[in-house]
C-alpha cells in the first residue's frame, strides 16, 4: 500500500532515498501591495517565471518541470510534502505564502469586454480530474484599472455544469502579478456546493475593467508563514502540522502570497522536501 | 471512526486524501468606534463567506451573491453588480422567487426593500402562496405573513405588467423570537466557513487554524471560532418585560445542550439607556429555569455586530453569556428580559459550540494554531457545522480592516 502507515516509514524512505531537497528564489520585479493577494510564479527566480502563455481563452496546462521541481513521477507510491523553510530579506514582511498546485489556466481574458468571454476546454484538469477541492484565481497578467465585478460560469466538482460563482469586485492596486479577486481572499468564492471546480466555461464582467488576465484552476497544499524580515520560518507538515500534503505526480508548485506592502525587488528565498513511499 | 493513532491519522490525511482546506477574510464595515476588550460577530459583516443576518430564512437575500439561490421568470429581472439588487425592466408581470425552510400557519417578519418605482400597481410579496401588503412606492416594508401551504414555501415578489421598472434589495424573513437552527446546506449556510461537507461516518476535526489582519488597528486581537447552532431573532431592546422564546426547533448539533454557550449581538442600534440582561434557560442536564449567574450589564453601542455584554466595564461578561452556577450548556432558551426600556433596538441571541481560539498579536503577523502539536485537542467539527467567527477587539478596529486566514480540517 502507498502512503505511511507509521512514522518510522517516513524514516525509512529518506533513508531510502525516496525523498528529494529544492530550492527556491523568487524576487518579484513588480510591486505588490499590502494585504492583495499576489501570484509569486510569475515573478523572476527560480524556478523561471511563469507568463501564462497560452491560446486565447484556452485551457493550457503547465509543465512540472518549470515549478519547483518536487523529485518527478513516483507513482505507485505516493509523494508528500515533508518540510518547507522561507525567509524574506526586505519589507514586504510578515507575509503569508501558499504553496498551490496551479493545474491550468485560460489565458489572454480581455477585461474591457462586458460580453460573455467562453473559455475553451481543450484539455481537462491533469490532476484532481473531479475538481475536488480545486479552486480558481483571477490573475492580473496586464495593467489593469479595476473596480468591476465580474463571475465565473463553471462546472463544480459534481459535474454539474453551470455553476455561477459569487459575484467579485476587482481590486484597484493596478499590479500585473496580482490576484483580481482578493477582496475575496485568495481565491473565488464558488456557489453551493463549495468543494471544487472541474472546468470553467466562461467569465463575464459587467463593466471595463481594463487589462489582460488569465483564469488559474489550482489545488492549495499548505501554507506557510514569514513573521519577521530575515528570520527564517520553517514548518514539518509531520510534526508541526500533521496532514503532510499529497503532492500528485506532474504537480507544478508555485506560491501566492499575501504580503504586508511592496515586494518589489525583494528576495522570497527557500526550500521543501519531499518524501514519497 | 475518528483517528485510533497518529499513524492512522497519517493515513488517512496523506494516503486518503482526508483534508479540507477553507480560507476566509472578513471585512468590518462601518464599524464605528470600537472599543477594546470588546467583543464583535463578524457574521454581520461582508467577505467570505458573505454577511449574513442571523436568523434570515432567505438565502442571498442582499444579492451579494448575484441572484444566487433565487429563480427569475424572465431576462427583465436582471442582477446589477454596481448596486448588488435585483432590476426590474419591461411592461410584463415578473416574479422573483426562492424556495424556503417555512412552515405552514406560521407568523414570520418579512422584509424588503422597493426603490426606482416606475409605472403604477402593487408590487407584493408572499410566503407559501400567502399574499402581504399592497405596496406602490418606493419604500422598506416589514410586515407579518403567516406562511400559506404552497409546496417548498416558497417566497415571491411580484411584480405587475403596470410597473415598468423598480428594484428590489434586502429581502428577509425570520421567524421572530424562535429559535432558528442552522446547518450548512439550509438556514444559516451564508454565513459559514466550509469546512468539507459530511463526512458520516467518518468524524471530522480541526487540525489548523490561521489567521492574520492587515492593518495595525485589527491587532492585538482574538479570533474565536465557533459552530453558530442557531439563533433567536430579532428581540427588541424596547421593551423591560420578560419576551418568551419559541422553541418549536431545536438545537441541530450538540443536542443536549452540554458546552453550547450563549452571546446576543446588536442588530439594530438601541438607544443610549443603561441597561441590565437577564436570561431563562434550560441547562444540559436538563434542568429548566436556569437564571444567568451573574447580572449581566448591557454596554449602550451604536455598533451592529456588538456583543454588548462583553468588555471592560463593571457588569461585562464575554465572549458567552455567564451561566448560572455548575451548568455547563444551554439547551435551550426559554425567556429573555432587559432591566429597562430603549427607544429601539434589536438583538440576535446566537447559541454556540466554542471550538478554537487564535490571538493575532502584531499586524500582518500571521498566527498559527495545530490543533494537534500545539493544543492537543482536535476540536470535531460535526457535520451540518455552521463555522463563525467572533473578534475580540484589543484596538479601534477601523473600517474595512480585515481578518483573514484560514481552517484546515481532517476526518477518518
Amino acid at each position: 500500500m502507498s502512503g505511511f502507515k507509521r512514522n518510522r516509514e517516513l524514516v525509512a524512505a529518506e533513508a531510502a532515498g525516496q525523498s528529494w531537497f529544492s530550492s527556491f528564489r523568487k524576487v518579484p520585479a513588480i510591486a505588490t501591495a499590502q494585504g492583495h493577494w499576489a501570484d509569486l510564479s510569475m515573478s523572476p527566480g527560480n524556478p523561471k517565471p511563469n507568463y501564462y502563455v497560452g491560446a486565447e481563452l484556452t485551457s493550457t496546462a503547465l509543465a512540472s518541470s518549470t515549478g519547483i521541481w518536487t523529485g518527478g513521477n513516483v507513482s505507485p507510491c505516493t509523494k508528500h510534502l515533508l518540510t518547507i523553510g522561507a525567509a524574506s530579506t526586505g519589507a514586504g514582511t510578515p507575509c503569508t505564502l501558499t504553496l498551490c498546485d496551479y493545474l491550468l489556466f485560460y489565458p489572454l481574458i480581455d477585461m474591457d469586454v462586458t460580453d460573455e468571454q467562453n473559455f475553451e476546454n481543450t484539455i481537462p484538469l491533469p490532476r484532481y480530474t473531479d475538481g475536488l477541492g480545486v479552486q480558481a484565481m483571477l490573475i492580473a497578467t496586464n495593467p489593469y484599472i479595476g473596480g468591476q465585478t465580474f463571475s465565473i460560469n463553471y462546472t463544480n466538482h459534481l459535474g454539474v455544469s453551470g455553476q455561477i460563482s459569487r459575484p467579485v469586485v476587482t481590486n484597484t492596486i493596478t499590479f500585473i502579478g496580482t490576484t483580481l479577486n482578493s477582496a475575496m481572499g485568495p481565491f473565488i468564492p464558488l456557489a453551493d456546493p463549495r468543494e471544487g471546480i472541474r472546468s470553467a466555461q466562461s467569465i463575464t464582467f459587467t463593466g471595463p475593467n481594463g487589462g489582460l488576465a488569465a483564469l488559474v484552476l489550482v489545488k492549495p497544499i499548505a501554507t506557510l508563514l514569514i513573521r519577521e524580515i530575515t528570520a527564517w520560518t520553517e514548518h514539518d507538515f509531520v510534526v508541526n502540522k500533521l496532514d503532510a500534503p499529497r503532492i500528485v505526480d506532474g504537480a507544478y508548485l508555485n506560491f501566492i502570497c499575501n504580503p504586508n506592502g511592496s515586494l518589489a525587488a525583494v528576495p522570497v528565498i527557500g526550500y521543501l522536501q519531499t518524501i514519497w513511499n | 471512526m475518528g483517528f485510533s493513532s497518529l499513524d492512522d491519522m497519517i493515513t488517512e490525511v496523506t494516503a486518503n486524501g482526508k483534508l479540507w482546506r477553507q480560507d476566509f477574510i472578513k471585512a468590518p464595515s462601518n464599524i464605528g468606534t470600537v472599543v477594546a476588550g470588546r467583543w464583535y460577530d463578524l457574521t454581520y459583516f461582508a467577505g467570505m463567506p458573505a454577511a449574513y443576518q442571523h436568523g434570515n430564512m432567505v438565502y442571498n437575500g442582499n444579492f451579494d451573491a448575484g441572484s444566487g439561490g433565487w429563480t427569475l421568470s424572465s431576462g427583465n429581472l436582471v442582477w446589477t453588480a454596481a448596486t448588488s439588487l435585483i432590476t426590474k425592466s419591461g411592461s410584463a408581470q415578473e416574479t422573483l422567487t426562492q424556495n424556503t425552510e417555512c412552515v405552514n400557519g406560521v407568523t414570520y417578519s418579512v422584509v424588503y426593500t422597493i426603490a426606482g418605482y416606475t409605472g403604477s400597481g402593487n408590487i407584493v410579496i408572499s410566503l407559501g402562496g400567502t399574499n402581504g401588503s399592497n405596496r406602490s412606492a418606493n419604500g422598506t416594508y416589514r410586515e407579518n405573513i403567516v406562511c400559506g401551504a404552497t409546496a417548498n414555501a416558497p417566497l415571491t415578489v411580484t411584480i405587475p405588467t403596470t410597473v415598468t421598472a423598480c428594484t428590489i434589495d434586502t429581502i428577509a424573513v425570520h421567524r421572530e423570537l424562535g429559535f432558528t437552527p442552522y446547518v450548512d446546506t439550509g438556514v444559516g449556510r451564508e454565513a459559514a466557513i466550509w469546512h468539507g461537507g459530511n463526512v458520516s461516518t467518518d468524524t471530522k476535526h480541526l487540525v489548523n487554524f490561521g489567521a492574520w489582519t492587515q492593518a495595525a488597528v485589527g491587532a492585538p486581537s482574538v479570533l474565536l471560532l465557533v459552530d453558530m447552532l442557531g439563533c433567536y431573532p430579532r428581540i427588541v431592546t424596547s421593551s423591560a418585560s420578560s419576551q418568551a422564546l419559541n422553541n418549536t426547533l431545536t438545537l441541530p448539533r450538540y443536542t443536549s445542550g452540554a458546552g453550547v454557550r450563549a452571546y446576543y449581538a446588536i442588530n439594530t442600534a438601541p438607544g443610549a439607556t443603561a441597561q441590565n440582561f437577564s436570561m431563562n434557560y434550560t441547562n444540559s442536564t436538563p434542568t429548566a429555569g436556569r437564571s444567568l449567574g451573574a447580572t449581566v450589564a448591557a454596554t449602550a453601542s451604536a455598533i451592529v455586530g456588538h456583543l454588548s455584554h462583553t468588555g471592560v466595564a463593571a457588569g461585562n461578561f464575554g465572549p458567552f453569556l455567564p451561566l448560572g452556577l455548575g451548568d455547563s450548556g444551554i439547551k435551550s432558551v426559554e425567556s429573555v428580559q432587559f432591566s429597562a426600556s430603549n427607544a429601539s433596538g434589536i438583538i440576535d441571541l446566537v447559541l454556540c459550540k466554542p471550538l478554537a481560539a487564535i490571538p493575532i498579536t502584531t499586524a500582518f503577523v500571521a498566527s498559527e494554531r495545530n490543533m494537534l502539536a500545539q493544543m492537543f485537542s482536535l476540536p470535531r467539527i460535526y457535520d451540518g457545522a455552521v463555522l463563525g467567527l467572533i473578534v475580540q477587539a484589543g484596538a479601534v478596529i477601523s473600517t474595512a480592516t480585515s481578518f483573514q486566514g484560514y481552517i484546515e480540517a481532517a476526518w477518518g
